[in-house]
């Protein structure tokens, strides 16, 4: 190693505290990144595990109005496809399979929520073993015989078993179609390592029929077809890399087979599926990267301000004969040590986070999505390799400019030991540049990947401009302040004159301090949004459901009818597919007196009157881009009325699509739902409905209203999380900007100690600085965190989800963020000031002389 | 060690038997051995000796700011004897802000503060309700009139040891503590800057304990002890 390197290497073993604060902030950076990265990774491979176990060597689907196939239907194709006639004459194999799930008994201490469900699959176990692998005890004769010949017995997943602990040969207690039954275990099936949270059980086809109350009735017929086979596995490497993104192949969307039937691409299908979570996927890489962003903020201002000490030296070094690539090459080694020590321990750090994450993201995509729930990490080599490479590559690039600005110290001996800040002009231009991009990141089309991008130009730009601003904030102190006591003047002029070092941590802060604020004001008006919509959503005192295949639709009726109820709407649901997008269709009818809204929240569209017309959740309408007076696209089975207009729904999986009862002459199975509107005391009817449908789920509305807004709220759990270590790694950034300060000046409080200023004053100025430091941040970034919430609100909910949200203005946020900024930057410069105030006047002299 | 005693009047400095020692690598190093020390009110002494022989450390120990291993200090102000030993950390403070001036080797200005507020800033200290005019008084009587408004920064070395002199003196101290006050300047501006420092501390009646390396400098003050000599 030449000596020039090596003194470079042993200038960070003296700047030990500081070097360990810029190691730990990226390190925090890098560990949310993976983490993140480890949790998206999972949340897919539990996808593609259950597609792959669930779904086997299909290639096609063959699927049918409102995602049932009569059985009668299915005989037909076989007997085609036997004789080598009709649409799936080429196909290798078709198997007809029926899919549902049934609920578990609620698990002990178990949070409040949806109850934990168990999807269960139906085969033809001697027809199924030559699609699905799915065990060999299917493929042996035995396993199979047993599972047709014993009643009620499934073949559970091994991962599911152990969780419940279920051992073969004992009965598993299920609630399905409105009743309860004992499945008898007959055996596990090996799952793997990563599965799905929900897990799921095999039976033989009239097993499952009878269970999910679907007799008769085939959920799809699995077919492969030869050369059938998935898009480029290089393909889905893009997807890993870059979250949010959905890779789509470019085959044609379906095949109509008659009668309703359509042949679709499996790949295809579960392209659509995996869409509904990237947008979800891309937020949470989004605030990754933000956490990782302040984390370079560190390294940046950790060299920038040790080359601007050193400038003198360098200076000195190149009299000697250094050339400017020689300095330049020494910063960047610095750079490079710092960030592979900082990458690895973040590489460690988010094995560790990912574990605590794994749990809230699970959450959050069980709240939106329903069936997706991730059981464990997946062993996914992308994201170790993603972050090591942003980590590394990231710190590098931040290292440049202070690497530059080494190479360009003059030759000599005299120069001062700090130089000033960057070009105005060129600042003002990179400002400039980064303005203009969010605006066009903003522009249609861009998609809210667009709008993400947007976001961070605006956040890049206003850390470029928090320098300038901050000082003229303090200036303006500083001027208010003229006629005060020199010691009060001396604490704004300090604080003013300190931010060559600290001017990169308190743009950190800034930040950190805008996006909890944006975030914060997004998902306020989210959540009043939420609940204004529930409130009108959830109108009806009394809700009564009935699941898919329970009896007791017509005994309530005739209780509405016996007692005279005023008015109630019912509701027949099931899902199908719209212009090859998953939807949930609801078949609507009024009785008697009910609210002029129907319960629905039209976006547009005028009154709503769902018998007049199709009306789409919003999410749905923006996806297919349809309005009022639009045709609707057609759907096998049903009339297709025009679009009547839009109405809210906050649901991040599956739009809706409501139409008149009428409009589906007949209609597949699904579940019935009435919302109530009795007058009076909504009890002697909800107990008369009990007893004439014991299968019924009864809800009060209250009590529907406190379920949704409990599963909201932990939605947003993970991105508090995540905003909250954007925060601790900007107040890392901010106690070691604060420690160097306070060490620079140690020679200056000596001296004041000297003259005969207090042991505490220098503590003092250290609190009050920070303090004024942190607020002039939080004035910045109260603003900017406002302009943050109107991108996310206007474009990326808009764009990613189809939401659209009243925009909330909370105060008790904006307080909220003021006393954040103040207690991070207190609590940075607590050690720094107590150090002060500990010091004994010689030895911070001593530091006055040996600095000279 | 024995060092020069002044005889007269009450003194203003009475210093017994200091001695400080240091570690360093293992060993422990006796900077100071049982120094004595004497200083008359408006007498001027230098502290001469060669580096290491302990200038700086007997400064630290006459200023407070540093503690003797044993020893004592007793300075006599204004009537009364203050034992700097018996003082805690707050009293030290108090004592060196009210009765002692300081000028250091490289100005040491406060660099967020003008030339006259740095002046000021320790008559505000003080609680002198008129430090502004007595901060402009001593700098325009140092020649600094047309700089009173300056930043330390845009001074010459010259312009911020007059500065710091008469930061010094504001506040009107019995003794002034100068560490090397011209080692940091040429021959000729520092000549007239010590010129300026003994001209003031005469007019106010201050005391001078003098730190130098400069001979010349020695010469002119009323006494001179060389330290680390026997």
């Amino acid at each position: 190693m030449s000596l020039l390197l090596r003194a470079h290497l042993r200038y960070l073993g003296r700047e030990r505290a500081q070097v360990a604060l810029a190691v730990l902030g990226i390190a925090v950076g890098v560990a949310v990144v993976v983490a993140v990265d480890l949790v998206n990774a999972s949340s897919r491979e539990a996808m593609r595990i259950a597609s792959e176990r669930l779904g086997g060597t299909a290639t096609h689907w063959v699927t049918g109005p409102g995602d049932r196939i009569p059985e009668g239907r299915y005989a037909e194709l076989r007997r085609a496809w036997r004789a080598g006639e009709g649409h799936l004459a080429e196909a290798e194999r078709i198997v007809p399979v029926v899919e549902g799930t049934v609920i578990l008994p609620p698990e002990p201490a178990a949070a409040p929520g949806p109850p934990p469900t168990l999807t269960i699959l139906g085969v033809d176990p001697l027809a199924d073993a030559a699609v699905r692998a799915l065990t060999p005890e299917l493929g042996d004769g035995d396993g199979a015989g047993r599972l047709l010949a014993e009643p009620w017995s499934v073949l559970l997943d091994a991962q599911t078993a152990r969780r419940l602990g279920v051992e073969p040969g004992e009965r598993l207690e299920v609630t399905a179609a409105g009743r309860s039954r004992a499945l008898l275990v007959l055996d596990t099936v090996p799952a793997g390592d990563a599965v799905l949270g929900s897990g799921f059980a095999v039976a033989d086809l009239a097993t499952a029929q009878e269970l999910l109350g679907l007799v008769g009735w085939l959920s799809r017929i699995d077919v492969v077809l030869p050369e059938g086979g998935r898009g480029p596995e290089g393909l889905r490497l893009l997807e890993r890399l870059f979250p949010g993104l959905v890779v789509r192949s470019a085959q044609t969307r379906a095949r109509d087979l008659g009668a309703g039937l359509r042949l679709v691409d499996r790949a295809e299908r579960e392209t659509d599926l995996r869409a509904l979570s990237a947008s979800f996927q891309l937020n949470l890489a989004a605030l990754g990267l933000l956490a990782l962003a302040v984390g370079l903020f560190l390294i940046h201002g950790t060299l920038t301000y040790s080359v601007r000490r050193r400038l003198r030296d360098f200076g000195r070094l190149r009299a000697l004969g250094v050339t400017p690539a020689e300095l330049r090459g020494g910063i960047l080694a610095e750079a490079a040590v710092l960030a592979l020590a900082g990458t690895a321990l973040g590489l460690v750090g988010g094995r560790v986070l990912a574990g605590g994450l794994l749990e809230l993201v699970s959450a959050t995509l069980e709240g939106l999505y329903e069936r997706v729930a991730v059981g464990a990490l997946a062993p996914d080599p992308v994201p170790w390799l993603k972050g090591a490479a942003v980590g590394v590559v990231g710190s590098l690039a931040v290292a440049w400019p202070a690497a530059r600005a080494a190479a360009a110290a003059p030759p000599g001996l005299l120069q001062r030991a700090e130089a000033g800040e960057g070009s105005p002009r060129r600042r003002a231009a990179a400002v400039a540049g980064l303005l203009a991009l969010a605006g066009v990141a903003l522009l249609p089309g861009t998609g809210y990947g667009g709008a993400l991008l947007a976001i961070g130009a605006v956040l890049l730009a206003a850390a470029l401009l928090t320098g300038p601003a901050v000082a003229g904030l303090l200036g303006a102190v500083a001027r208010a302040t003229g006629s005060l006591p020199l010691g009060t003047r001396l604490v704004v002029r300090e604080a003013v004159r300190g931010l060559g070092r600290s001017g990169v941590a308190v743009a950190a802060l800034v930040v950190a301090v805008a996006t909890a604020v944006g975030m914060g004001i997004m998902v306020e008006s989210f959540r009043g949004s939420v609940e204004r919509w529930l409130t009108a959503r959830l109108e009806a005192p009394l809700y009564l459901r009935l699941p898919v295949g329970a009896e007791g639709a017509d005994a309530v009726r005739a209780v509405l009818e016996e007692r005279s109820v005023a008015g109630w709407i019912e509701r027949r649901s099931f899902d199908d597919t719209l212009d090859g997008r998953p939807v949930r269709v609801s078949l609507f009818r009024a009785h008697g007196t009910v609210p002029e809204d129907r319960g629905l929240v039209p976006v547009e569209g005028g009154a709503v009157d769902p018998e007049a017309g199709a009306w789409l959740s919003e999410p749905l309408a923006r996806a297919l881009d349809l309005g009022a007076g639009d045709a609707l696209p057609l759907l096998p089975g049903a009339r297709s009325p025009p679009v009547a207009g839009r109405y809210r729904e906050y649901g991040g999986g599956r739009g809706s699509l409501v139409l008149p009862l009428d409009a589906w002459p007949d209609p597949p199975p699904g579940m019935a739902s009435f919302e109530l509107f009795p007058e009076g005391d909504p009890e002697p009817l909800a107990r008369a409905l009990r007893a004439a449908a014991p299968a019924a789920e009864l809800r009060r509305n209250e009590e529907l209203l406190a379920l949704s807004l409990s599963i909201f709220d932990r939605t947003f759990r993970v991105t508090g999380v995540l905003q909250t270590l954007a925060g601790v790694v900007a107040a890392v950034g901010l106690f070691g900007a604060l420690s160097a300060l306070a060490l620079d000046r140690r020679a200056r409080f000596g001296m004041l100690r000297t003259l005969g200023v207090g042991r505490a004053a220098p503590a003092r100025q250290a609190l009050a600085e920070a303090g004024l430091l942190a607020l002039a941040a939080a004035v910045l970034a109260l603003p900017l965190g406002v302009a943050v919430a109107w991108i996310l609100v206007e474009f990326v909910n808009v764009r990613a989800f189809g939401w659209s949200l009243d925009f909330a203005f909370p105060p008790g946020l904006f307080a909220q963020a003021v006393l954040v900024a103040l207690a991070a930057g207190l609590g940075a410069a607590a050690v720094p000031a107590w150090r002060l105030w500990r010091a004994r006047p010689a030895e911070l002299l001593a530091d006055a002389r040996a600095l000279a | 060690m024995s060092a020069g005693e002044a005889t007269g009047a009450q003194p203003l400095l009475r210093a017994r038997g200091l001695v400080r020692r240091f570690r360093q690598g293992g060993a422990e190093i006796d900077v100071l051995r049982g120094l004595d020390l004497e200083l008359r009110p408006g007498e001027r002494l230098a502290l001469t000796g060669r580096s290491g022989s302990g200038k700086s450390t007997l400064l630290n120990l006459l200023a407070g700011l540093d503690a003797p291993d044993a020893g004592e200090i007793r300075w006599h102000v204004d009537g009364r004897d203050f034992v700097l030993g018996e003082l805690d950390e707050d009293g030290r403070t108090r004592f060196r802000r009210r009765h002692l001036g300081f000028v250091f080797q490289f100005f040491n200005l406060v660099p967020t503060l003008t030339a006259l507020e740095n002046v000021a800033f320790l008559a505000e200290l003080n609680g002198l309700p008129d430090g502004e005019a007595r901060a402009r008084e001593l700098l325009v009587r140092l020649g600094l009139e047309h700089r009173l408004e300056a930043w330390p920064a845009t001074l010459s070395g010259g312009e911020q040891q007059r500065v710091a002199i008469a930061r010094a003196l504001v506040h009107r101290p019995a003794v002034i503590l100068a560490d090397e006050p011209t080692g940091n300047l040429d021959r000729a501006t520092g000549d007239a800057v010590f010129a300026a420092l003994l001209e003031a501390a005469a007019e106010r009646g201050a005391a001078l304990v003098l730190v130098t390396h400069d001979p010349v400098l020695a010469e002119a003050v009323d006494r001179r002890v060389e330290l680390g000599r026997s």
